[in-house]
This record gives C-alpha cells, structure tokens and sequence, in this order.
C-alpha cells in the first residue's frame, strides 16, 4: 500500500511543475536540434543518364549507319534507308539520323521515324517507310511535288524490280559479302563470332531466297543484263534534263536512283566493292553519275 | 537450223498456260519466218537452263525466259529476228521499264487470279494442267507453281482467297484471314470484341448475311484491295496505249507487245469462277479488251482456240516426214507449228519420278539439291584484292564443333539406349564389397606373418624345451634354431603373396 501513496505525490509534482503533454510520436528535443540541421548541404539534381532520350524537339530518322554517321548526318548504306533520308532533305525537314538496326522498328524493317511531340507525356506513333511520303506532305515545310507522268510506276518498277534484285545479287552473294556487306551488317551486331556467322548466313539466305522468288535459277549474267538495261533506260528518261521526268526540284524518284547510285558509285562503302561489275554499269553512265553528284554536293555537303 | 520453242502445253484457248510462253510463241510467230522454227509442248523442264519454260533450243544450246530468247533473236546471225528494230532510244528505254513492269505488277495478278485462290485453282488451273501433263509431272509441276505463286504474293496480306471454299459454311471460320481468327480467340475467351465487324450493327442482318457480313466475306472483303492492285496495272498500261495501236508505235508490234498479250490474255480468257481480273478488265478498260482481241488476231495469226487434246493428237504422227505433219497439222486446224512432244523412254520417267520422291524427302533432299545459283562468268577486274579475308570464323571451325557435339551427343543417346534395352540385373554398384572387410591390406598380411613367425617360435621353443628335459644334445638346438630363421624368412616373402602357401610350408 505505500505505493499507492507515493503515486499521487509523483502527480502533485508534475502539476506543480507544467510541461507540454508530450505523445508517443512526438521527437524527444535533442534529437530533433540534430535533425534540425540536416540537410547539411543540398546537392543539384543528378544529370540524366547520357543514353536517356535527349532533343526530343526534333523528328528522329532510325536508319542503318554508323555512329559516326549518325552524328554527322552521312547518308546511310542502305539503299531503302537513304531513299527515304534522302527524300525528307528534299521536302526541306528537320530531322537527326539515328543509328539502329532492323530489331528496333515496328514494321520490322527500317527506316522508320519518330516525330517529335509537342507534348513528351504523349509521345506520337511511329511513322513506318511505306507512310513517310504523306506524312512529309502533312508535316513537310516545302511541298515535294510528285510528277504526273505516265510512265512514272513503270521506271520505278525498274528500280524495284531489276536493278535492286541486281544490287541483292551483287552484295550479298558475291565477294562483296565479304569486303561490304560483312563490315556494314554483321560486325556491328554482335562480337560473338558464332553469332556473327549466324547471322552472315541467316543474310546471306534471305537474299537468295528473295532472288529465287522471280525464277527457279539465280544466273548473274541475266541479273547483270537486266541492269544494264534498266540504268540504259533510266539514263534516257533522265535525259539532259536537271532532275527525272522534267520536274522543278528532285522528287522520291530522285531520291530513289540516288539511293542505288551513290552507294554503288562510293568506294568507301564497307572496304570497297570487290565484285565491281554493276558499279563499272553505273559508272558508263554519265547522266547518272551527274545526277547523283547533283544531289550529293546540295543535300550532303560533309560526306 | 530449224529453231525449237519449248513451251508449256495449251490451256483456255491459248497456246500456253504461262505468260511468258505464249509471249514466246507470239515473238516468234510474228518475228521468225514460217518454216524457221517448230513449237513443242513439253513438260520436262530440265532441258531448260533455268528450269523453267519457255526454253529456246538452237542447235546444243538453250536459252530460257523471254527476255533472253528475244536478246537472243536480235542477234541471230541468220537475219536478225526483231520486232523492236525501228525503235527510238526514248522507246527502247520505254520498253525496258514496262517490261520491268509487267514482272512485277501483272505477274503477282495472274498469281492470285490463277493460283492462289483456291477456287480458280481447284475449278480451272489444275483440270487445265491435268490437260497437257503427263500422270507423274501432274503431281509435281502444279503444286510447285502454286508454292512459288504464293512466295510471290505473300507480302500482299490476301491469304484470305487461298481458302478452301468449305471452309465458308461455318460463320466462325466465316473470315477466315488472320484478324478473323483474332476476333474468334477473343470471342472464345470471353473478351469484348472492339471490331465492328463483330458487333451487331443496322447492317448485318443476320450471322454473316447482311451487307456487312457479305462484304466481310474473304472473297469481298479482298475485292477492294484486288480491284485497286488490278487497277494499279491496268491504269499504266491504259495511258501508255492511250490512241496507238500498239504499246509503243502506232505502226508495228514491239516485243512489249507479244509480252503484254501474254500476260492480258491469261487474264481475260480462262473462265474462272472468280472472275474479278476479267470482270476489272471488262468493265472499266473497254479499250484494253479490244487490244487484246487484235493482239490475238495479229500475233497468233486468228483467234481461234487451240484444244490441247488437238495438240497432243500430233504425238501420232511422231517420226513422220514434215509434210505428213503439215498435213495433219491443217486437218485438224492448227496454225501454230506445233510439233509433237519427243518420247520419252520409260528409264528416264522412273529416273524423273524417283528424282521427285527423292528431293521431297528432307535429308536425301540435300544431296539431290541443284545448285541454284549460277554465278558470273567473268568476273570483272577489280582495283581492290578480291580476296578480301573475312574477319568472321570460317564455316570449317562451327563445322567441326558441330560434328564433336553430334558426336557426344550420339555416344550419350547410344549407352542410354543400350542400358534400356539390356537393363543390368540387380542393382549397379559402381564399387564391389571387399569380402573381408576386417583386413587390413599388406600391413595385415606383414602382420599375419609375424604373428605366425611368433607362434612358431613358440612351438619350436616348447618342443626344444620338451626336446631338452628329454635330454637331447646343444647340436640339436643349434640346428632347430637355424631352421626357424630360415622358415621366418621364406614365410615372411612368401606370404606377400598368398597366404595358404605358407601355411602350407609352415605346417
């Protein structure tokens, strides 16, 4: 029973001296002077990491090149890439080149382009190659008119046709394998060998298996002959006039023979073409090789 | 030299099932002088250097496809057999593109028209093959025509009239393309539908019976895309004719000619159940029809049809001279130099057969594989070595660990498959149980021996001892000593070896 006595003698000296009723949570003096101090120093926000997506004011190109190209702005080594590279120069856009490989794109095939969002938490869709023209035209400062000419679909059909079958030939299935297309699209892709070797055959498979699409038997000299032919035509179409079919200023069917010609006309393509026989077809004819010097000294002046 | 076009046999009316060899046979009608050259209708393609027909054969050598017969008559030495000889540059260059254009814009066409839809196929392309092949070669040339018909026209995403028409009772598989099937797994599964072809709407009066469900059928639902694909050739072609005669002059046939006729023909008079090629023709490019019709005319030389029956009644009058040929060929009606096709000795057809069975069996198939790639002649010269080394691991390396891996692989499979097929009785110790599992090896055995050199001391002391209190002589001793040295010893080696032995000497 003293106990009990002395308990409200601890509460009559409480009372006697008042103190703020103190709860569980609250954080004793001490502590919170010390805490009161942090923080000590306020460092600046921590920069983004240099791969995070930068310039995102600015259309972005995904198309085959090299890194070095990409910074730069080189036309790319892929015929269909730099057609369409080459046509967004003409329709006067702003856009930056990215380096990438077919892996990245929707469609599965490059290029494609990511336009640039006024809004960064809605990012627009991506534009796949076979939509780029209408969308040039939708978003495009100058207005790339297409010429009206009959046999506009039959000359592109030579450029689709005879002359990219020769160029699939002339690449992937000859020395050339070796000396271009094995430095351009197969080293940078993996530096395991045995990937490498897989994917050199998976490439070089696809090719034939595209050639032999036309025909039962792939013969070079036929697929030679073709071209031949078809940049003989192309070459009379072209005339002495400054661009195809007569047109004020260069169009997609400009952009499309620029894309074969210059790559087959550049010796540092890869290490250079060892099976040089469509480039000696190009080289004949002086129009073309003209008109691919046209475009290259307006549009690429660094390269 | 009498020169020989090898074609594929008549259909529909035509001198040939292929384009391009009724484009061959028109070139050659019109360009070579009568008497000059004979049309065979064959089915072997192996004469060919491409395998495929039409195949030019002048002598001991062929040429195949239609660009390189008419490259080829250009310069025939016995006066040059061309169309295309009063041709401007401008024209010439025309020509090649259209040519280029053709390829890729009508053939994809005739493709659909003929192959890959399954209707026109089953109901017209197969009867009409069965026509003019004999009974082997109709199991292999129309399947492999189909195969290659629908490589080509993959990419155009109308897999959807490659359908067997059965297959259209049923409205679950009704849209039979690959959205359709979509729409079906999400229907199974229980998830809304967001396609509005699925949901009831004012138009579909009924499952798959009103206007939508009609036009949401394969064969409608692809009509547009065809319609546009037809036009996307038919429009060009149209504007390049526009009030000429012909493609390219208003005065004479060009090669272009002979090679548009061969594909509009095939276009416009096999009587197919769908129809939507010839009715796109028919309806919206009257002018086109009308060309063809002279083409025919002028290039065929009248526009009767050729009966493939008609053409392979020749083959009676195999051997026969030329004028009992010419004779029969004028009895029966045909125009064309038809000649009938070589026999064929009963060898080489078991050879063909076996050949086919063969390559369409996956590993023999590798070794029976032709090579299908006819690299250049003549390479041109190059400024750079053309041995560039390759900075890839050459095949001879992955070759070779392949066949290491093939091996263990198989050494593996082969014991597993031997320890199943004779199982061990009992169970496998990998270690079998010592029998006296208390010894202790070689120091056991040292120690047995001095354990029995101990013992028998003891016994030759005890009787020495016996011998002794008997009142035996020091000589004795001496002796008796001696010979237990000498049995400690030869025990002590011999018992390395063998216990009993030893036992043996000691006891």
């Amino acid at each position: 029973m003293p106990s009990e006595e002395i308990e409200p003698g601890d509460n009559a000296q409480n009372a006697t001296t008042p103190q703020p009723r103190r709860s569980f949570f609250t954080v004793p003096p001490p502590i919170k002077r010390l805490f009161d101090k942090f923080p000590l120093l306020t460092y600046p926000a921590n920069e983004l990491p240099l791969r995070a997506p930068r310039n995102r004011h600015q259309h972005a190109l995904y198309i085959f090149t090299t890194t070095a190209g990409a910074t730069k702005g080189a036309p790319s080594y892929n015929p269909s890439c730099l057609k369409w590279q080459t046509y967004l120069k003409f329709s006067q856009l702003e856009f930056r080149v990215v380096s990438s490989n077919n892996h990245a794109s929707p469609s599965g095939a490059l290029p494609f382009l990511l336009p640039s969002s006024p809004d960064i938490s809605k990012p627009l869709e991506p534009v796949s190659s076979d939509k780029l023209q209408k969308w040039a035209l939708n978003n495009g400062g100058a207005a790339v008119e297409e010429p009206s000419d009959l046999r506009y679909e039959a000359y592109l059909s030579l450029l689709d046709h005879r002359i990219r079958r020769a160029w699939l030939y002339s690449l992937y299935l000859t020395s050339n394998f070796t000396s271009i297309a094995e430095s351009l699209y197969v080293l940078p892709t993996s530096s395991n060998s045995l990937v490498r070797l897989a994917i050199a055959y998976e490439l070089r498979a696809a090719a034939e298996a595209e050639l032999l699409k036309h025909s039962t038997i792939v013969n070079a000299e036929s697929l030679y002959e073709d071209a031949k032919e078809a940049f003989g035509a192309l070459e009379t179409v072209l005339g002495d006039d400054e661009w195809f079919f007569g047109a004020e200023k260069p169009g997609l069917f400009d952009a499309s023979v620029f894309a074969y010609t210059h790559l087959l006309l550049d010796d540092g393509l890869g290490k250079g073409w060892a099976e040089s026989r469509l480039q000696n077809i190009v080289m004949q004819r002086g129009k073309l090789v003209a008109h691919r010097g046209r475009i290259l000294a307006a549009y690429y002046p660094s390269a | 030299m009498v020169l020989e076009l090898h074609v594929w046999g008549p259909a529909f009316g035509l001198p040939s099932i292929d384009a391009e060899c009724n484009a061959a046979i028109a070139y050659l009608n019109r360009a070579v002088s009568p008497g000059q050259w004979i049309v065979v209708a064959d089915h072997d393609t192996a004469i060919s250097p491409n395998n495929e027909f039409p195949a030019l054969r002048d002598g001991s050598s062929y040429i195949a496809g239609f660009q390189n017969i008419v490259q080829y008559l250009q310069q025939y030495p016995a006066g040059p057999y061309s169309l295309d000889s009063g041709l401007t540059s401008q024209q010439t260059a025309d020509k090649a593109a259209f040519s280029a254009f053709l390829e890729t814009t009508a053939r994809p066409l005739l493709d659909l028209s003929l192959y890959t839809s399954f209707e026109n196929y089953s109901n017209i392309t197969a009867p009409a093959y069965t026509a003019i092949l004999p009974w082997h070669t109709n199991y292999i040339a129309p399947p492999t025509h189909r195969d290659a018909a629908r490589a080509r026209t993959a990419h155009l995403g109308l897999g959807g009239l490659d359908v067997d028409t059965s297959g259209l009772e049923s409205p679950e598989t009704g849209a039979a393309s690959l959205s359709g099937e979509f729409e079906a797994a999400k229907k199974a599964a229980g998830i809304p539908s967001d396609s509005r072809a699925s949901r009831p709407g004012l138009l579909s009066l009924g499952r798959q019976k009103g206007i939508q469900g009609l036009l949401s059928s394969p064969v409608y639902a692809a009509r547009f895309r065809l319609d546009a694909l037809a036009n996307d050739f038919l429009g060009p072609l149209f504007d390049l004719l526009g009030k000429k005669n012909y493609l390219l002059s208003d005065s004479q046939p060009s090669s272009l000619d002979c090679l548009a006729f061969g594909y509009l023909a095939l276009m416009l008079y096999p009587a197919v159940p769908q129809a939507w090629l010839k009715e796109a023709i028919q309806a919206r490019y009257p002018k086109v029809v009308k060309y063809i019709w002279r083409m025919r005319e002028e290039l065929l030389g009248g526009g009767e049809e050729i009966k493939a029956a008609d053409v392979f009644s020749l083959t009676a009058y195999r051997g026969r001279s030329d004028i009992e040929l010419e004779d029969a060929r004028r009895k029966i009606g045909l125009r064309l130099p038809w000649h009938p096709t070589p026999s064929e000795p009963p060898s080489t057809m078991v050879l063909n057969i076996a050949r086919e069975i063969a390559s369409s069996i996956p590993i023999l198939s590798l070794a029976f594989r032709r090579s299908t790639i006819q690299p250049s002649s003549s390479p041109s010269p190059s400024t750079i070595s053309p041995n560039q080394t390759s900075s890839l691991p050459s095949p001879l390396l992955l070759n070779s660990l392949a066949a290491f891996s093939t091996a263990v692989i198989s050494a593996i499979a082969g014991i597993a498959i031997h320890q199943s097929r004779y199982p061990r009785s009992g169970d496998l110790f990998f270690e079998a149980p010592r029998e006296q599992w208390q010894g202790l090896g070689q120091a056991g055995d040292l120690l047995g021996a001095l354990a029995e050199h101990v013992r028998a001391e003891k016994e030759w002391s005890t009787r020495w001892q016996s011998e002794r209190s008997g009142g035996d002589g020091g000589m004795g001793a001496d002796q008796g000593m001696a010979t237990v040295a000498e049995v400690g010893v030869e025990g002590g080696r011999e018992r390395t070896h063998s216990v009993p032995s030893t036992r043996e000497h000691i006891t």
